[in-house]
Parts: C-alpha cells; structure tokens; sequence
C-alpha cells in the first residue's frame, strides 16, 4: 500500500502552519492596537453633576480609541456608592458596543436617587445637609476579539458628596417693620445650594417666639450661594415684646425643591431695640426710661411725651435722641409742668426702621 | 550540518520559550510592582522550568530521525500544550495596579491556541511514516 506518505506529511505540515499563522495573526492584532496604545481610553473628562427631578446624576465622560480591527462590546458598568452605614447607590448601565477603527464617548452615569436617601435618612437628612465621603466601588466589563475574551476591573476609591443644602446662615443685621397690622422682621440670609441643581426652591415654615408663633415664606435660586432677606411676619399684637424683649427665636420650616420638602430647623437671637424698656414716674416728679439698644441698628429715635389731667392735654414734647446699637439709655427729667398729671402717654418712633411703640403711664 | 541546524533551532526555540517570557515578566515586575499577583507569577516561573525540556525535547528530535524523532517531538509538544495552558492562566488571569482590579477571561482563546498546538500532534508522527517510506519501510507488513 503506497500511502505516499512524504506528500501527505508536507500537505498536513503546510496546513498547520496557516493554522498557526491564523492563530497568531489574530491574536496579534488583538494584543498590537493596546499595545501600542491604539486601543486606549483617551480622555476622562471632568463629572458634571445635574438632578433630573428625581436623581442626581453624576456624568463622567469618558472618550474610548478603538484602532483595533476587532469591535469592543457588551461594555457593562456597575457601580456601588455607600458609606459605613448604608448603600446609596447600586445600579448598572450598559454602554453598548464600540466598532473597530472608531472613538466614542461613552457617558458613565451614576445616579444617586434623593427619593431613596429621603426615606433612608428619614427625618435627619443628613446628607441634604452634609458633605460626606462614599466609597466608590466600580466595575467595568466588556468583551473583546470577537467575544473571546472578557475584560472584568474594579475600581475601589472615594467620592465627594456635595450636599443639597451647603450652607445655611441667617446673618445681621436685622429690621423691623410694621406693615399692614403685621409687624415685620427682617434678617439677611444665605444659602448656598448645590451646583447640581437649577431653578428656584422655597423655604416656608413657622417662627416660634417666647410669645407665640409668626410665619415666614422666602424664594431663592439654586446652584450658586444666593443672599436674600428673611421675613418673619407676625402680627401686630406681639410688637412689645418684640421690641421690648430681647430672645431667641425658633424657625422651623420647609424647604422645597424638585418636589422635596426637606425640614429645616435654625435658631435666631433677636436682639430688641428697646431691650428691659422701663417707663415710670418717680415720686419726686421726675420722668425715669430706661432701655438697651440689642438690635443690629442705630435708632434715630423721636420720642414724644403727652401729659394729661384729667383726660386733657397738658403739655406735649417732643425730642429726638440718636441711639447706637449696643448703647443704653437711662434717663431721669423732670416734668416741665407746673399743675399736676395723672397720665403720661411716651410715644417712641424710630426714623431708621419705622417702628412706632407707645407707652401709656398712669400717675 | 543536521546538528548545526538543530542548534540553531534550539537557541532559536530556547529565545521563543524562555527568553522573551521572561525578560517581559521581568520588566513588568520591575515597573509595575504588583501588577501580576503571587499565582500567576507561579505559574510562570513553572513554565519557566518546562522552557527547558522543551528545547532539550525539540533538540533531541532535531538531531535524530526515525522514531526518536518522532518521540522527541511527541515530548516536545506536550510540554509545550502544558507550557502554554500555564502561561495563559488556564484561560484568566488577574492584574492589580493601584486601586484596579483587572481579571481577563478567555478559555475560548485559549482553545483556539491550544487547538494550534495539539493540531502540531500529528506533524512528527507523519513525519516518521514519511521517514519509513523514504526508507523502504512500510507501516503495514505484506
């Protein structure tokens, strides 16, 4: 039997060696394009932060190089956010395919959902309020030379969290007003918001006195730090103490955006222009006022006296005292009538603010 | 002349199977410190080892003829199947640097290679029929 076997040895060995060609042909160009860099990530931009009603999207950018003649897919990303306590975020997204010989910009996109860290953090929303540093635990998969070989990273680092609400302050100094039956304060306020966010928001709530409540209602922008001016509406009734009585106040409200409404709780000295007031009538015929100037203003004061005898006007004076914030008043005069008085009415206004305060003092 | 062949081949082989390898392991290691991790450099130092018999298998077939050829050969590829099951990993292999963790799959590759090396098997065995042939030998006895 002539099987010729020489012929069919130098076929065989020829075939394998296309084989082999084929083999290291294709494996080659799969190694060559990341070798020398043709198949790279070639640029990761900078994360742009945006809320899209219900998440805040974190978008990395992110250009890939292709140069190779085999196609990326399948790229898969997932990502994990979470801090010692909780997990805040843990979603994927897929990114698609890149074709050979071709860059793309694929945008990571890791949304953290505000409903979520609302109802976890329920009623502390400590991170509506709080920077705070996540971990980041990403993992990116794809599939590479015809599906051949599958490309799994983690990556394991920090993320910066960029609260809602960075800033909070209520500054000085303050006014009064009186207005419509109201009286009015008036408290100068920042608040700086995340660069995330666009629009307006409010922030409404109540205002908690040692004399009872008033309500306050601001709007502002968001995105960037905004000054503005808070004010705390109360009515007319409880303008002596406001004026006369120095104490801390208590807001409590609501501060709405994109649908939240996220309480805010912050606490307020007012200081109160005519702060321990006492008006009197010494024995001796002499007239006593006495107070502290705790506001953040001077009062340019005109301070009116009317006497009375027997439900008629005596004598009426008039004088003006300028007062620096911080100064006390402690005044002692005589009152410049000859015949007797049963009723002193001192009416105090203030040129700087508007405020009007009226003591009636019975002798 | 067939020896001085065979030792070509052999400094060729012993550059293909231990030089190249280890001077590529050897520079990644020294650039990027702990980028392979401890389990795959094992197994590379073990395919390391099997370069050795695998020149020494290939020079023994190079040298000779006939059936110790074909022995030598047989050998050779083995080790050369082992040796590239243990350089690619078994089919993953995992890469850390920095704070990233790679892990790189691939056993449909790894078939295709290997598919590359058995399709070899066959080659010294028909170059020992051939070899009989030329000899007046017949695989068959009439």
């Amino acid at each position: 039997m002539d099987m010729e076997w020489k012929k069919i040895s130098r076929i065989y060995r020829d075939f394998a060696l296309l084989v082999h060609l084929g083999i290291f042909t294709m494996v080659f160009l799969a190694i060559l394009p990341v070798a020398i860099k043709g198949t790279a990530v070639e640029n990761v931009g900078d994360t742009k932060w945006y809320f899209d009603g219900d998440n805040v999207i974190m978008d990395v950018p992110v250009t890939i190089k292709n140069g190779g003649v085999y196609d990326i897919n399948n790229i898969n990303v997932k990502f994990i956010v979470s801090n010692n306590s909780a997990i805040f975020v843990n979603s994927s997204q897929n990114l698609g395919d890149i074709k050979s010989r071709s860059v793309r910009t694929v945008h990571v996109k890791i949304p953290v959902n505000l409903n979520h860290i609302y109802n976890l953090e329920y009623p502390q929303f400590y991170h509506f309020f709080n920077y705070d540093t996540f971990h980041l635990n990403f993992t990116l998969d794809l599939d590479y030379l015809m599906n051949s070989v599958h490309f799994n990273s983690a990556y394991n680092g920090d993320v910066r969290w960029e609260p809602i609400v960075k800033e909070f302050t209520l500054e000085h100094p303050s006014m009064i007003a009186e207005e419509n039956h109201t009286i009015r304060l008036r408290i100068p306020y920042i608040i700086n918001t995340a660069s995330y966010l666009k629009g307006n928001a409010r922030f409404d709530g109540k205002v908690q006195g040692e004399f009872g409540t008033g309500n306050f209602s601001t709007e502002f922008a968001l995105g960037h730090k905004y000054e503005g001016t808070l004010n705390l509406i109360f009515n007319a009734t409880h303008a002596e103490t406001l004026l006369t009585h120095t104490q801390m106040l208590h807001l409590n409200g609501n501060i709405t955006i994109g649908g939240f409404s996220v309480p805010l709780k912050k606490d307020y000295l007012w200081g109160a222009p005519l702060n321990n007031l006492r008006v009197e009538v010494l024995s001796n015929g002499t007239l006593h006022y006495y107070f502290e100037n705790d506001a953040d203003f001077d009062l340019d004061l005109v301070i009116t006296k009317d006497y009375y005898r027997n439900g008629t006007l005596i004598l009426h004076q008039e004088e003006q005292m300028y007062v620096r914030k911080g100064d006390v008043v402690d005044t002692y005069e005589g009152i410049g009538v000859n015949e007797e008085v049963d009723r002193v009415v001192i009416t105090i206004r203030d040129e700087n603010s508007g405020f009007i305060y009226k003591k009636v003092v019975d002798i | 002349m067939k020896l001085l062949k065979a030792i070509i081949f052999s400094i060729a082989r012993a550059i293909v199977f231990i030089g190249i390898p280890l001077g590529v392991i050897t520079l990644i290691n020294s650039n990027y410190p702990g980028l392979l991790d401890e389990r795959y450099l094992h197994a590379l130092k073990l395919a390391m080892y099997l370069g050795v018999p695998i020149v020494a298998f290939y020079f023994l077939a190079d040298s000779f003829e006939g059936i110790v050829s074909m022995i030598g050969e047989l050998i050779a590829l083995t080790l050369v199947l082992a040796y590239t099951l243990l350089l690619l990993g078994m089919g993953i292999a995992h890469i850390s640097y920095e704070n990233v963790k790679i892990t790189l799959i691939y056993p449909t590759l790894l078939a295709i290679v290997v598919i590359g090396v058995i399709i070899r098997f066959p080659t010294p065995i028909l170059k020992y029929l051939a070899w009989r042939e030329e000899n007046g030998e017949t695989f068959y006895k009439e």
